[in-house]
């Protein structure tokens, strides 16, 4: 059975390229266009990882991880954050709250594959 | 057409909405409206455009979007005001962006003579780089981006160079206990064996001995620890590279035993005492059974023994 993988991103752009890469790698995307979405989201859907921008509007990528460690049901989900090489401290923040780990944009997507199966069983 | 070139349509219908909300944002703030939000979604539309163009390798906009991205930071961050002056700039970054943009969709040529006048303006609205000389070329990352770094030949000689058919194969003894984040973000033990496994041969040895018992164990608690005997053509960085997610949510030691690149005096005597305590240890513990330990998924963790 393919894993799930949740993306939550504002740019339409980035959500089809990461369905697009992760399709390819064979999984299954759902999509939310910000944290707060992405938390409606999660009412129904049971993702094996998810991974988020941080930079969003209503919700930004803080709050929807620190929203997602607080939910029972998906604490123990593996959450990667979206940044840029030189975010270092965007990396920390998203560490702080709770984020697995980060893929480097714009992504390679064999790096984002490893960084799901690095993260995801 | 294929996925790729869909995408960057896509990309290019998305950076017109974003120049939309930029300069509907930036004539809001101009009324005078302090409103943070708008602010925000004034840097997200030019965040967003610098993303997706890094994804097409579309440097001058990455690069351009970048400055005013940097510029718009400050706004938001409360380290620059929004004055009259400042969102002049900012709307004429604005209608050079779009210039940008669309001469990236065309395939023509932005101005960019203008482009780089206005760069330098909104660099100089930056409080951490105004007033400084800029023109040394090599610090202006911005500069040395458009035209390229500057190269030194280098000669080389071919005369002693071995040609190597096989890599060296390396030894590394790591240490690696976690610590309750470390499984509170969602990180696990098992994967992060797997992809040191992944790396060449490896001997797992668990560490049970502060196990509490079951009355005093905390669910959410890290109580083992592991040492990683591996044998691996990669090299030091590869190895920690496995752990770069963790590395602030575990103690970590990683050394390399390998006699062609040996430790110095103190740690290899801090190793061999670290080796011993491991050994002697285990003589004292008295002998039962090997186990497989599992997780509470059923998932191997190691195959050891119990301390009493």
């Amino acid at each position: 059975m393919s894993k799930i993988v949740l993306t939550v991103d504002d740019s339409r752009t980035m959500r089809e390229m990461l369905m697009l890469a992760l399709s390819n790698a064979g999984y299954c995307v759902v999509q939310a266009e910000d944290g707060m979405h992405g938390l409606e989201v999660l009412k129904d859907a049971r993702p094996d990882v998810i991974i988020t921008d941080i930079n969003m509007p209503r919700m930004d990528g803080f709050g929807f991880i620190e929203g997602v460690r607080g939910d029972d049901l998906h604490r123990a989900v593996p959450i990667l954050v979206l940044t840029t090489e030189s975010d270092a401290m965007k990396k920390d923040r998203a560490r702080r709250a709770g984020a697995t780990g980060w893929i480097v944009k714009p992504f390679d997507p064999i790096k984002l594959v490893e960084a799901i199966r690095r993260v995801a069983a | 057409m294929d996925a790729m070139a869909a995408i960057k349509q896509t990309f290019f219908q998305e950076c017109e909405e974003q120049l939309g909300e930029l300069e509907i944002g930036l004539l809001v703030l101009q009324d005078g409206d302090t409103d943070p939000e708008t602010v925000n979604a004034v840097f997200r539309a030019v965040h967003s455009i610098k993303g997706g163009a890094g994804a097409f390798n579309l440097d001058e906009l990455v690069h351009f979007s970048h400055v005013f991205e940097n510029v718009l930071d400050h706004l938001r961050a409360g380290r620059l005001a929004a004055s009259g002056d400042v969102l002049k700039t900012m709307l004429r970054a604005a209608d050079m962006l779009a210039d940008l943009v669309r001469a990236a969709r065309d395939g023509t040529a932005a101005d960019t003579g203008r482009r780089d006048t206005l760069a330098a303006e909104l660099r100089a609205l930056d409080p951490e780089t105004a007033g400084k000389d800029l023109d040394s070329g090599h610090q202006d990352s911005y500069g040395d981006d458009l035209e390229g770094p500057v190269f030194e030949a280098v000669p080389i000689s071919f005369d002693d160079m071995e040609i190597e058919s096989t890599p060296d194969e390396h030894q590394f003894i790591i240490h690696f206990t976690p610590k309750p984040d470390l499984y509170a973000k969602a990180n696990e033990t098992a994967l992060l064996m797997r992809e040191l496994c992944s790396l060449g041969e490896a001997v797992i040895t668990c560490d049970f001995s502060r196990l509490p018992v079951l009355e005093e164990l905390d669910p959410e608690g890290s109580y083992l620890s592991w040492t990683i005997e591996l044998r691996t053509v990669q090299d030091e960085n590869a190895v920690r590279a496995v752990f770069e997610f963790v590395e602030w949510d575990c103690e970590l030691d990683v050394a390399q035993v390998d006699a062609a690149q040996g430790l110095d005096d103190t740690a290899l005597e801090a190793l061999i005492e670290k080796m011993q305590a491991t050994v002697e240890a285990e003589l004292a513990a008295p002998e039962v059974p090997p186990n497989d330990v599992q997780d509470p998924m059923g998932r191997w963790i190691a195959t050891g023994t119990l301390a009493e």
